[in-house]
């Protein structure tokens, strides 16, 4: 089982080596996709822009470019569907999103993969994986686009909730503007605060557990990520009362560790079955060396060429006296020759005489 | 006969200059004072745009509290926590902005480099290759 998925990989790996550019557009074009086609189900007031075919075409647009336009895409066709809702809605997410360029996006690059898949998991309730790959895969602070990508699921999912208040408000003079509802859709949502709070205790835990020096530090990471995901959304959900959410919770954990645990068997494949502990030393230090190599297995590289029996005749006879793969390939002539000079030379030695007699 | 080191060094220089090569090199270019000197100067300005935002959700999410200020003690007192909040909070900032700055200065100039080691090293093979044809 585990040779037959190092297989897998292997397959999957030289697939993609060889068409790389090809695969990374394709990639982007179905994020960016589910992106902007979930964005316009959930916000889509603004009719000219919520058909299909607009997400498909920006989504093209996207596969060609890098994944930070992705973004910007994603930021414009949000503040386009607030404004056809509430212009002061607009404007505010509009200030959280350049608070977000502000204090992070402008610091980093390649950011932009995790900010889109966010709410797109979040959609289809397994954000869990996300924490838990930025861990594997890059700095505890990385997950800072994974928290930028839930403040905006968590707003985009309020607004639609509460897009009847938008539609009914009126302001009187002493009570609170529109403005006050739209940064409340933001702030005032104890759940996205505790999703952030339990991302960024997923995130610090990997990244220190899977630096272990133990076995398997990075199975046991994925482990622990989502546990400790579960167990802090899990408590917050229970102590907020919203216990229907606790079957979805559990689910989705599952299915996020079986998600985690891919992204770990992919990118890194070790077999501790064959550890080698070694020491040596040099001018300066001495030392305790552990080596784990990589799980790897050779991929048969089979090129099946069919031979007919007329294929082999004409060959042979285009063949004949001609170099064909560094061989000589001897013509009818060479061959008589070659076979007289043999019966010559055992002539020859039977009979104990020289070239010279023939003189 | 093909230079196996020479063709090695080429790839890694093309994939270097296809990547982030142009922008590190001119990164590496500035002396690391100027550069980080630059950086903080623009994190003054972001920093500052970061804070007027984070005090106007404040400041919507608390508008009972400006309904109650009524004198002009009650503003100044008000005035004068937002100017110590700016200045901690462009403080903590700069100081992030500052370690990030060199430290991407120190891995720019380190790549750069490893680069410019490399296309000496290629220039080198093509000099010795005309002296032998000379």
């Amino acid at each position: 089982m585990a040779t037959r998925l190092l297989e897998l990989r292997e397959k999957f790996f030289r697939f993609v080596g060889r068409r790389e550019k090809l695969v990374m557009a394709a990639v982007r074009f179905v994020i960016a996709f589910f992106a902007f086609f979930l964005i316009n189900e959930s916000i889509g007031y603004m009719s000219q822009i919520s058909h299909v075919w607009v997400a498909f075409l920006l989504a093209a647009l996207c596969a060609f470019v890098p994944a930070g336009v992705m973004v910007f895409v994603g930021a414009a066709l949000i503040l386009a569907q607030f404004y056809a809702l509430a212009q002061e809605l607009c404007l505010i997410t509009l200030l959280l999103f350049i608070l977000m360029f502000c204090l992070y996006f402008r610091f980093t690059r390649r950011v932009g993969y995790y900010t889109m898949l966010t709410p797109i998991l979040c959609f289809l309730r397994i954000p869990y994986v996300m924490p838990v790959s930025v861990g594997l895969l890059g700095k505890p602070y990385n997950v800072i686009s994974v928290l930028c990508g839930t403040v905006v699921y968590f707003l985009i999912k309020n607004v639609k909730e509460n897009e009847a208040l938008f539609h009914s408000f009126q302001e009187t003079v002493a009570g609170p503007t529109k403005y006050t509802l739209a940064v409340n859709q933001i702030f005032v949502n104890k759940e996205m605060f505790l999703y952030i709070v339990a991302f960024v205790a997923a995130a610090i835990t990997v990244y220190c557990v899977r630096r272990m020096k133990t076995d398997h530090a990075w199975t046991n990471a994925t482990i622990v990520g989502i546990i400790v995901q579960l167990g802090v959304i899990a408590g917050g959900e229970v102590y907020l009362g919203n216990l229907r959410q606790l079957i979805w919770i559990f689910v989705g954990g599952a299915i996020s560790w079986v998600l985690s645990w891919t992204i770990q068997m992919m990118t890194h494949s070790l077999d501790y079955s064959r550890v080698e502990n070694v020491q040596f030393e040099d001018d300066e230090y001495y030392y305790y060396v552990k080596a784990v190599p990589k799980a790897t297995v050779e991929i048969e590289d089979k090129r099946i060429k069919k031979i007919s029996a007329k294929d082999r005749r004409t060959a042979r006879s285009l063949n004949r006296g001609k170099k064909v793969n560094e061989i000589h390939v001897s013509s009818k002539a060479e061959v008589k020759k070659a076979a007289e000079d043999e019966l010559a030379k055992k002539a020859m030695e039977e009979f104990d005489v020289d070239d010279d007699w023939m003189e | 006969m093909i230079n196996q080191e020479k063709v090695r060094d080429m790839t890694r220089m093309a994939a270097y200059e296809n990547g982030d090569g142009e922008k590190e090199i001119r990164i590496s270019t500035y002396r690391k004072q100027d550069y980080v000197a630059l950086q903080l100067i623009k994190a003054f300005f972001f920093g500052t745009v970061a804070y007027a935002i984070l005090l106007v959700f404040w400041l919507v999410l608390q508008e009972d509290l400006l309904i109650g200020i009524d004198s002009m003690e009650a503003i100044e007192k008000m005035g004068t926590r937002i100017c110590v909040f700016w200045v901690i909070f462009l403080a903590v900032y700069m100081t992030g902005t500052f370690i990030w700055a060199c430290k991407k200065y120190n891995l720019c100039r380190r790549n750069a480099r490893n680069y410019m080691r490399r296309l000496r090293r290629v220039r080198k093979s093509y000099e010795k290759r005309n002296e032998i044809s000379d």
